[in-house]
């Protein structure tokens, strides 16, 4: 029994030590390939001209998709944001799923919208579409307002726009997320710009908590005042400038966000479109538009660029923050378990090989393991087993190599446009960096057991409220849908 | 503390926390010395522009040519300018950048005069510096300086980069020399082999319309090229500049192996109007993908030859794809009404999807935009 415990905690520590130190040398060779990445885009960018894009009539057209459920606090100027959005060819079809609010009234008051017949052709099963609107007044001729019944998820409603979608791109996108005016003309590159075939894109979403914002534009960029979303801003600046520009250099990205993404029209259709049933409908989606390339033998790449284009408003508070990242966590877990034939399957190339191995062993597996090891840290602590040296060692290894990634990516950050003016923005950030592994971590691995436990249980997720502070002021409203990041 | 004793494991744990601290303090060094580098370089541009912008307004575009400038005048400000272009390379990036920038938004004398002025302050044997360099980005800047310049001296190092490895510099230099080069400008489209990206093209396009080309080609004799992307560029410059002396060429297009060439082809044809265009796009319809079916239709709805609209009404009629439903639909609405009510069945006895998409297209709101 003697000797089963000390080969038990002798493979664990060995097991848990090599985890770790394969998954800083991934996090190292994410470094380098976002850094190869952005490099390449920002010389593509500097120095070659762009500015005649906005007159070309060869342009392809984008359809711009906006769900909105109980949006009646941001959605007037939310489509203002959206119809101001320099593109020399596009729509905007804002659908409006079942509010129960004043959302649909706002808008056909602030748009001069008219009931009109309209061919649209349900290619996607959404709930059924009641009414579409059109604009009298011809400033606003690009929008397309769909009324439909309530589905119950993002995804139905963001199918539904894309049914009504006219052109062979399309963006989905938040009513409540501030877009950047070129962001059309930026995403677009991508998909004119590279020999193979581009089947989505995605830019960097920034968090929109305590800056300043005036009738839905961006007005000053600022770091967040609160510590949950100050954390979550370098969570975001992390996982988008490090991790997804690095999979997007090696074709491997696994996921464009639903605040933010352009897809080929085409391809999704014949992918199924958003899949309402998964809670992870964005990842969900890009797996499967993978999974369709490979299976048809088509060449194909989605690609990032390092553009902060987007501006969300992200939890402020526990609850709220607790529910987002368990449906998360269970939408992870779904769409790996959906895709389970991927894993390891040399028919789908980086996509089985790399990309779908990384998510299950180093972002859905990792929470779980770091439970254990905390557990069993515990239990060597009561049994008087630690040697506090190593320990303290080895706890200062895996704390500075995770605050050396974060300051990289607040590096990548500053060299991809300076969003904050100030230095002090930037230096909390950083400080922010040396407090997150032991104040906000914990709740990330926390809320990812519950959302791993959800999954397995198949304990359905309770929507409840959101708070958003909106842009006029706070306003709560009943949701059925968040932006997955 | 005896490291020695330490497992090796620790060991390397130990090494990597303290290289760990060691980037993560330089890493925060950099962050705030790019701050302080980025904010003084924006200053000392501002500065430059400042001192610039000044220097040429008063003593330079004041006039209608440089021989009109006192001779004093000139000389001091030249010498003025030649120092600030020497102050730092800030600073002679800057009079750069205004000097080409004066170029490409003024004609006439104050372009005569930038130039005139570009020349004097030897401006020009730093843009042909960036022509020899061995950086891909400092070549394309440096073409892009030729081309705003009308800098024709420069034709032959612009030339010997129109075989550069790089693709983008060769579409710079493309672009250079389709504004430089008034004998053979589109002397490219017989020799590029590689595939030129939507963006390539798009990017040639925009050099076409502002070259203020004397002599322009006839595209025709690109649509045989072996590589599809020239082929695809040309059938967009026939359309931009209506040859309808390609149209032979055009419709025998329509048997090329690649679809999207087809598809491209499709569209000239619709643009170009030709009625026996639409004759042919009728006999190639029912071999024709789905995409392409409904680009044809949307071509026969452009052309509106009437001989061809029962055509159309048969596939609106006779289609159970929404697609091509709609396209036909779309089709004929650009035909006259009278000729609509005379061939188009009763509304009522047509299906629940064909009458939603007549009715969409009479709906004068889904004129508008992308409808």
């Amino acid at each position: 029994m003697e000797q089963l415990r000390y080969w038990a905690v002798f493979v664990f520590n060995y097991a848990v030590y090599y985890y770790s130190v394969v998954i800083m040398i991934s996090y190292a060779l994410l470094a380098v390939f976002s850094m190869l990445a952005i490099r390449k885009y920002r010389q593509r960018d500097r120095f070659i001209n762009h500015n005649f894009l906005l007159s070309s009539p060869h342009l392809p057209g984008i359809s711009v998709i906006a769900p909105a459920y109980n949006e009646g606090g941001v959605i007037r100027n939310g489509v203002h944001t959206l119809l101001s959005l320099s593109y020399p060819k596009f729509e905007v079809i804002i659908v409006n799923d079942g509010s129960t609010d004043d959302t649909l009234e706002q808008l056909v008051e602030e748009y001069e919208l008219t009931e009109v017949d309209y061919a649209y052709h349900a290619q996607l099963v959404t709930r059924p579409v009641q009414r579409v609107f059109k604009s009298r007044n011809p400033a606003y001729a690009r929008l397309v307002v769909i009324d439909k019944e309530n589905g119950r998820s993002k995804a139905d409603a963001s199918n539904a726009g894309i049914n009504a979608a006219a052109y062979p791109l399309f963006v989905c996108t938040d009513v409540d997320c501030i877009l950047h005016k070129d962001t059309l003309i930026k995403m677009v590159r991508p998909f004119i710009e590279e020999k193979t075939r581009v089947i989505a894109a995605g830019a960097v979403i920034r968090i929109s908590n305590s800056c300043e914002v005036r009738n839905g534009y961006m007005k000053k960029v600022k770091v967040p005042n609160q510590y949950l979303p100050l954390f979550q801003e370098l969570e975001y600046i992390r996982a988008f400038l490090l991790g997804r520009m690095a999979w997007s250099r090696i074709n491997g990205l696994m996921l464009v966000s639903g605040g933010l993404g352009m897809f080929d029209k085409e391809i999704v259709l014949k992918a199924g479109g958003y899949d309402h049933a998964s809670l992870g409908e964005d990842m969900e989606l890009i797996s499967r538009m993978r999974v369709y390339m490979h299976d048809q033998k088509l060449k194909y790449k989605v690609r990032y660029i390092p553009e902060s284009l987007c501006w969300t408003e992200v939890p402020a508070t526990l609850n709220v923050f607790a529910r987002q990242r368990t449906r998360w966590t269970k939408g992870l877990a779904q769409t790996l378990w959906i895709h389970k034939k991927v894993i390891f399957n040399p028919k789908y190339k980086i996509l089985g090989l790399l990309t779908f191995p990384y998510w299950v062993l180093f972002e859905w597996l990792a929470p779980l393991l770091e439970f254990g090891g905390i557990v069993f840290f515990i239990w060597l602590i009561v049994s008087g087993q630690i040697n506090w040296p190593y320990a303290l060692v080895l706890l200062l290894f895996v704390y500075s190599f995770s605050v050396m990634i974060t300051i990289i990516s607040v590096l990548w950050d500053e060299i991809t446009g300076m969003k904050y003016e100030r230095k002090r923005d930037v230096f909390k950030l950083c400080l922010a960096a040396l407090a997150e592994p032991f104040i906000y971590h914990p709740l990330v691995v926390f809320f990812a057991l519950r959302g791993n436990f959800f999954f397995l249980t198949g304990k359905k997720l309770q929507w409840g409220e959101m708070t958003r502070t909106g842009f006029g002021g706070e306003h709560k409203k009943k949701t059925n849908h968040e932006t997955v990041n | 503390m005896q490291f020695s004793n330490y497992p090796v494991i620790i060991l390397v744990a130990l090494a990597v926390a303290m290289l760990a601290i060691l980037i993560t303090i330089g890493t925060l060094a950099v962050i705030y010395l790019h701050r302080v580098y980025i904010r003084m370089r924006q200053k000392k541009q501002q500065e430059a522009e400042d001192a610039i912008l000044d220097e040429l307004n008063e003593h330079v575009l004041s006039y209608d040519s440089v021989k009109d400038i006192p001779e004093k005048e000139l000389n001091a400000m030249l010498r003025k300018l030649d120092s600030l272009k020497n102050h730092s390379l800030i600073y002679r990036n800057t009079l750069v950048r205004i000097l080409v920038g004066f170029r490409l938004n003024f004609s006439g004398k104050i372009a005569r005069i930038v130039n005139a002025t570009f020349t004097r302050l030897k401006l020009r044997e730093f843009t042909l510096g960036k022509l020899k360099s061995a950086v891909w980005f400092l070549r394309v800047q440096g073409l892009k300086e030729v081309q705003e310049m009308h800098d024709g001296h420069s034709i032959r190092l612009v030339m010997a980069l129109a075989n550069d490895r790089n693709v983008d510099v060769r579409v710079s230099a493309y672009s250079a020399l389709l504004q430089l080069n008034q004998k053979n400008p589109f002397g490219f489209m017989e020799q590029e082999c590689e595939e030129l990206t939507r963006w390539h093209q798009l990017f040639l396009l925009d050099a076409v319309q502002k070259a203020n080309l004397k002599v322009v080609p006839d595209f025709k004799s690109y649509l045989g090229s072996g590589n599809d992307s020239l082929v695809l560029l040309s059938l967009k410059l026939i359309a931009q500049y209506n040859q309808l002396n390609a149209l032979p060429k055009l419709m025998a297009l329509l048997q090329h192996a690649n679809e999207a060439i087809r598809h491209e082809g499709i569209g000239v044809l619709g643009q170009l109007g030709d009625e026996e265009a639409a004759l042919r796009l009728i006999e190639v319809y029912p071999k024709e993908t789905r995409d392409n079916r409904a680009h044809i239709l949307t071509a026969l709805g452009t052309i509106r030859h009437p001989p061809t609209f029962d055509f159309i009404v048969d596939q609106f009629l006779s289609t159970d794809d929404f697609i091509l439903l709609k396209s036909a639909a779309a089709a004929m609405n650009g035909f006259q009404a009278e000729l609509r009510a005379e061939k188009l069945p009763d509304t009522l006895r047509l299906r629940h999807e064909q009458q939603l998409v007549i009715r969409h297209f009479e709906e004068p709101l889904n004129q508008y935009g992308a409808a």
